[in-house]
């Protein structure tokens, strides 16, 4: 039956107020229904509480950092004699031990290479000589249509040494240096040689592979070029001095 | 002659004494005493161990990390090499804890070392690639071919970080960022990975940096790198 049925007697011609509506919407009907549902509405809250707390405590607790080393049984200290023995061996190791790090260890100098942030090293006993911005491979391919040919224009990565260093390189212009600029191939040699673009000094790595000078010193930090190091002038010049031939290269 | 020689020794017994009672001393402490030797004996071995665990990378093939705690450097290696270092500025674990019962470390996690390295994300190195032009190029054209930063070469995110195999995830974030647990989506991800789900790391390990040594790092790591930390010689 609806609540909103007619009345018996002389009010059953008269409707409910506004008033007695609203009473009847929002209270009397919800209330019961509510109610009746009070226990699966308390459980659910309940359970979303107790899940909202548990989450808020679910993840990943970060602390400051504290040494935690597993640590072996101490052994009885035992007469003296023993444990006398036991320390010198332990020194004993460390002793050899430190001697073979050393030698897993570059030798002298050698020039690290990071070859996406274009920097150069020269390091020797742990520290860092020179440091220099540098310019390697920009990583580009160029395909030439005509001549279906293509070149990747990366730096090697790995370890490489010195092989032997020039003062004032000529560059022997290879085939992609004419393609890349849309002019044809020469043919006579003498045509590929170039003055000046290479700086005052290379040092060859092996390949046609070289740290060498540019003309273009502002573009120094970018991935420029077409796998060579370039540097700065007065970068190579102090690396030209301080790197002799065998000198290791680590390139990564 | 016997009573000059007499005098003569009594001035110097002061000094013969002092030059006696000195040479005892250091021989006594040169000596040290079984418990000293024992703690001395287990402190040079936990020493041995880390530089075992050095030799055993420094040895081997291939780019590694090296977490100096003591120094806060993160260190970059080729075999023995050192290639590069960054300072470190905040050294953090993160423990998993499911409603709020922290879940047990890996026991020798400070100890161990951690292979196979994934970097997530995955860099990205967008390379161009360029047609030969068909007739000789201008020497101006040659000029304003200015090649894009290594920003846009090789982006890197503000953070990042490298998972091993075996459950590390090692963050390396910028200095600021190191505190809070990031955004809603994060810090799902980080109930998931704690309740098991998903990608569950079973430690973390974040380090802060500068926010431009973040970056350079994140471009020069080549994948399937290893890690490695030494830590201070904890007090007993």
């Amino acid at each position: 039956m609806s609540v909103f049925a007619p009345r018996s007697g002389s009010e059953s011609a008269a409707l409910p107020s506004l008033r007695e509506r609203l009473w009847t919407l929002t209270v009397v009907i919800p209330l019961p229904r509510l109610a009746r549902r009070l226990p699966l509405v308390a459980a659910a809250a309940v359970a979303a509480l107790v899940v909202g707390l548990g989450l808020s405590g679910t993840g990943y607790r970060y602390d400051s950092f504290r040494p935690e080393m597993p640590r072996s049984a101490a052994p009885e200290p035992g007469d003296a004699p023993t444990a006398l023995a036991a320390l010198d061996g332990a020194r004993a190791e460390r002793a050899k031990l430190e001697k073979a790090l050393k030698r897993a260890a570059p030798r002298g100098r050698y020039i690290v290479i990071d070859r996406t942030n274009n920097r150069l090293s020269l390091m020797e006993d742990g520290q860092a000589r020179i440091e220099a911005v540098c310019s390697a491979g920009s990583g580009t391919t160029l395909v030439d249509a005509r001549g279906n040919r293509s070149w990747t224009f990366d730096t090697p990565q790995g370890e490489f040494k010195v092989i032997s260093k020039t003062r004032d390189p000529v560059w022997r212009k290879p085939d992609w240096a004419f393609v890349e600029e849309g002019e044809p191939l020469p043919k006579r040699p003498g045509d590929r040689i170039e003055y000046g673009t290479l700086g005052e000094y290379a040092l060859h790595f092996g390949n046609g592979y070289m740290i060498h000078g540019t003309l273009y010193e502002r573009l120094l930090g970018r991935s420029v070029t077409h796998g060579c190091i370039r540097l700065g002038r007065e970068d190579l010049q102090r690396l030209f001095d301080s790197a002799p031939v065998g000198t290791p290269i680590l390139i990564y | 002659m016997a009573v000059l020689f007499h005098a003569a020794a009594i001035r110097r017994a002061p000094n013969v004494s002092l030059v006696t009672v000195t040479a005892l001393s250091v021989a006594l402490g040169s000596t040290p005493s079984p418990d000293s030797a024992v703690a001395e004996t287990l402190r040079l071995e936990r020493q041995n161990e880390r530089l075992k665990r050095q030799l055993e990378l420094a040895s081997s093939e291939g780019l590694y990390l090296l977490l100096d705690v003591e120094r806060r450097a993160l260190r970059l290696f080729d075999g023995g090499a050192l290639l590069r270092q960054y300072s470190v500025t905040a050294i953090e674990t993160g423990r998993p804890e499911v409603f709020f019962v922290d879940r047990e470390l890996p026991a020798d996690w400070q100890t161990r070392i951690w292979s196979q390295g994934q970097i997530v994300p995955r860099p990205e190195w967008r390379r161009l690639v360029i047609e030969a032009p068909t007739s000789p190029l201008e020497e101006a054209e040659i000029e304003a071919r200015i090649p894009p930063p290594k920003e846009e070469v090789f982006p890197a995110p503000p953070s990042f970080a490298i998972r091993y195999d075996g459950g590390l995830l090692l963050e390396i974030v910028p200095r600021q960022g190191a505190a809070g647990q990031g955004n809603a989506r994060k810090r799902l991800a980080n109930v998931a990975g704690a309740l098991g789900l998903g990608t569950h790391d079973a430690l973390r390990l974040r380090l802060s940096l500068d926010a431009a040594d973040v970056g350079a790092l994140y471009r020069s790591l080549p994948p399937d790198t290893r890690f490695s930390l030494l830590a201070d010689d904890p007090a007993p």
